[in-house]
């Protein structure tokens, strides 16, 4: 009976909880709400955006369709490190002024406590909080 | 090199301030690629020309002199 376990708010019906994607940055947690999330995909080549800002500093091909990608670690100001064997990129839809777009995010390490899996309910940083600074976003040269 | 026809993207909102890039396509490797918006591009350097060309102009005067 114990529910604390994991998943919790998939299981518990409350209407206050959020369904999140847990992702870390460096030493730090932060939470997507799932419901944004498109897939998470292993880091794929992407293609270095000249003129863009800083933190959208590539885009990469997802299926056919080319998405920016964004860098939340040097959006956050956060160093910036090499991809590890944890590394991955979010896909996210959100609308911007009206128009649909997809971003995607790298990010190091979708682990939460553990557990393979990047899904897990948690009352945690909501979008802005990430909004105001995406990630790392250093990669190799398409 | 060479002749394609190919399927144009355009930049997300995200990038709208990159004037430079009228848009994207996939290549046939399922590499992205940006393409160049020429006439923007002409726009960009005879604005950045002419703005060397004030500040040479005056750095060659001094020089002269």
């Amino acid at each position: 009976m114990n529910r604390d376990y994991g998943h919790d708010a998939a299981t518990t019906h409350d209407d206050a909880a959020m369904q999140v994607v847990m992702v870390g940055l460096g030493d730090e947690k932060f939470a997507l709400d799932a419901g944004l999330v498109r897939e998470i995909i292993a880091p794929i080549p992407a293609t270095q955006v000249a003129g863009a800002r800083s933190f959208l500093p590539s885009v990469i091909n997802v299926r056919g369709n080319v998405f920016p990608l964004a860098g939340l670690r040097i959006r956050f100001g956060m160093p910036i490190s090499d991809d590890s064997a944890d590394t991955r990129i979010v896909v996210i839809e959100i609308n911007i002024d009206g128009d649909l777009s997809r971003r995607c995010h790298r990010r190091q390490g979708l682990r939460n406590h553990g557990n393979p899996t990047d899904r897990c309910a948690a009352d945690a940083a909501r979008w802005h909080a990430l909004e105001a600074g995406v990630h790392p976003l250093h990669h190799e040269m398409a | 090199m060479g002749t394609h026809q190919t399927v144009i993207k355009s930049l997300s909102k995200l990038h709208a301030d990159v004037a430079m890039f009228s848009g994207a396509t996939i290549l046939g490797g399922g590499k992205t690629a940006l393409i160049i918006d020429v006439a923007q591009l002409v726009v960009l350097a005879q604005a950045q020309s002419e703005k060397q060309n004030q500040r040479g102009g005056v750095n060659e005067s001094r020089l002269r002199t």
